[in-house]
């Protein structure tokens, strides 16, 4: 799908290219299957979208073959235990009340409430979020400012704890994928350098971290391989790079960090943003463009400022796609596939972080979009992710205005730290992220979310 | 096989009713529910890119769905139930083989997986299409096998995945263009 060029010949009142495709895809519903039709009829290029996305479909349907499956059942009957059924259909034969006290019951009333949580945590696909709602609804109780500075505390000597001989964390044993190594060392960089602790105790761990980041970059700067994550990777590594040099003052590492800002140059798109795929075509989108400018921004404090322009462009990129209660978009106005709470923080985090620099953004469009954080301040994020975002631009648009947000947010993150068992200190990997980022991701989002300080704000 | 009459009466029962016969632990209906959808899972943990495994993988499922039964509600669809049971099962799966991309590595060098039995032009088609498939990241597969070779509609995927629906439009449009790129690179 020509996706760039066919956006700029789509016309006002023209459905969104993904609702195009989910058209020629899913169809609708009657009515609007027969809108979509009608509009087709006469837009070419909607029509080139859903012709694209049938071409494509055709490709891959050959392939849409029936197993030639063994019978299963055998195998699975061999694995229940033969006590746990009953004998023919139910409902043709007499119940039995002792018969369901067997120790398949794993829900039953009788499991302590604990037992029942977790087990549905292990299993049950969105069982994640089951805890956390059921956390929130009053099974947590709230955490003070001391119990999340110990949490924080435990959560770092965790991460310090796991920092192997090559200076970094092995991903895929914490859980995470391989692919995303650069950003997942560079998260535990980050939650390190963002710790209260002194540059003595963590200067030697961040250095030899920052060694093993450096180890896997390619002369162009990049970090880990080139694909869809790639920008994932180069934001976040970077800006680990920048951290640790704040708190290292490693001149060695100016050079590779002037690489790492090049790469992300290369690839800013012409609009401003940085998207997933490699080029300047991309569609860009606020997720991926937040690492990146959170990046230029303390470089620019460190007086890397060839990075300026760029970091106007991407700030004006995201400025785009604010709409009027203040909500940023994730790829363009009101588009929030995820919602617009996560998207909204990362924007305005990223906005209003320049308010210490001479860079110049509109005064009405800050305070819409504190007006906008504000809206969205009382909803507690479903993930880490969002819990970071959450935190930094409450903290960006005000701790004290937002002080019982934020205080509930990390109430809450700090009440779901592990106290025992081999994964104390750390934070579950139970959200919609965790299966990319594994526990390594969701501890050290969870340390960012609960650090008191931010990155543009380290003294260069 | 030959049915015994009360296999017979679960064979024209409805996925929810057998599945409130499960959750009284009837093992007859289980067996019709096996039956019915095995080879629908076998085909999903297939497309999403371990045909070695997938097999076990829906065997695996349905001990889950046997244990987990009584967190059905019949209210819901029980294909949204069951594929949420296989998602779980196939990220708990790529978690054991030490990440997805050391299973994808394994089976990117299995000659049979890349290119299935025989030359002719159907099969030529199916293995493009495989290895196109396995380009996508995982959230993208997934959206594209649930819809594609399972015929889920939209609104069920984002059920299955819980997520937005919206979600479920970004993905399938961002994995079709990928595709049609991995394709038309295939061709050249």
């Amino acid at each position: 799908m020509k996706t760039d060029s066919e956006t700029r010949d789509r016309r006002e009142g023209c459905p969104l290219p993904e609702d195009v495709v989910a058209f020629a895809v899913d169809g609708e519903t009657a009515d609007e299957a027969e809108a979509a039709r009608q509009h087709l009829s006469r837009c070419t290029p909607c029509r080139a979208i859903a012709t694209d996305a049938r071409e494509t479909l055709g490709m891959l349907r050959p392939s849409a073959d029936t197993p030639d499956t063994r019978d299963l059942v055998p195998g699975i009957l061999e694995r229940i235990p033969q006590r746990a059924w009953r004998d023919g259909l139910h409902s043709l034969r007499p119940r039995n009340k002792d018969a369901d006290k067997d120790n398949t019951r794993w829900f039953s009333l009788a499991t302590p409430r604990l037992v029942r949580i977790a087990a549905a945590l292990l299993v049950l696909p969105g069982g994640a979020l089951l805890v956390h709602r059921l956390a929130r609804s009053g099974a947590e109780q709230p955490v003070g400012a001391t119990a999340q500075v110990n949490a924080v505390g435990k959560g770092i000597d965790w991460l310090l704890a796991k920092q192997t001989a090559s200076g970094g964390w092995n991903v895929e044993e914490l859980g995470g994928q391989p692919e995303y190594a650069p950003a997942l060392n560079g998260l535990a960089i980050l939650a390190i350098t963002r710790s209260e602790r002194s540059a003595s105790e963590t200067g030697t761990p961040l250095s030899r971290a920052a060694t093993f980041l450096l180890r896997g970059q390619a002369d162009d700067g990049r970090f880990g391989k080139d694909f869809d994550g790639t920008m994932y990777n180069q934001g976040i590594a970077t800006l680990a790079l920048l951290e640790t040099y704040c708190v290292t003052r490693d001149e060695a590492l100016r050079a590779p960090i002037a690489r790492a800002l090049t790469f992300i140059r290369s690839r800013q798109s012409h609009s401003g943003g940085w998207g997933y795929a490699a080029g300047r075509q991309d569609l860009p989108n606020t997720s991926v463009t937040a690492w990146q400018v959170q990046s230029l921004l303390l470089a620019d404090r460190l007086g890397w400022r060839e990075n300026r322009v760029p970091l106007r462009q991407a700030l004006h990129w995201m400025s785009g796609t604010v709409d009027g209660r203040g909500f940023f978009g994730y790829e363009r106005t009101q588009h929030y596939p995820e919602g617009p709470n996560t998207v909204t923080m990362m924007g305005a985090y990223c906005l209003l972080a320049t308010q210490n620099l001479d860079i110049p953004v509109d005064p009405d469009l800050k305070a819409r979009v504190v007006r906008g954080v504000s809206r969205l301040a009382g909803e507690t994020p479903d993930d880490y992710y969002g819990a970071y975002f959450h935190s930094s631009a409450l903290t960006e648009a005000g701790p004290d205005a937002f002080r019982g947000a934020l205080a509930a947010n990390r109430s809450s993150l700090a009440a779901r730290q592990q106290s025992a068992g081999d994964g104390k200190g750390t934070w579950r990997a139970d959200d919609r992220w965790g299966s990319a980022g594994g526990c390594l991701y969701s501890t050290s989002m969870a340390l960012l979310a609960l650090a008191p300080s931010h990155s543009h704000r380290q003294s260069p | 096989m030959t049915q015994q009459p009360q296999e017979e009466a679960a064979l024209s029962m409805p996925d929810e009713s057998l599945m409130a016969l499960v959750a009284k632990r009837d093992r007859d209906a289980f067996t019709t529910l096996v039956r019915r959808h095995q080879d629908g899972l076998v085909n999903f943990f297939g497309r999403m890119g371990d045909y070695s495994s997938a097999e076990d993988l829906a065997q695996e499922t349905f001990v889950r769905l046997f244990k987990y039964r009584n967190k059905y509600q019949p209210t819901a669809k029980f294909t949204t139930f069951l594929y949420m049971l296989a998602r779980r099962t196939w990220v708990d799966h790529c978690r054991a083989l030490g990440r997805r991309k050391k299973a994808y590595d394994k089976l990117a060098g299995d000659a049979e997986f890349r290119r299935p039995a025989g030359t002719d032009a159907l099969d030529e088609a199916k293995a493009r299409a495989s290895e196109a498939l396995n380009q996508l990241t995982d959230e993208m597969r997934t959206v594209v096998v649930m819809s594609v070779y399972q015929g889920f509609k939209y609104r069920e995927i984002a059920d299955v995945l819980d997520v937005p629906l919206g979600t479920v439009k970004t993905r399938m449009f961002h994995a079709l263009r990928k595709l049609r790129e991995a394709l038309a690179d295939e061709d050249r």
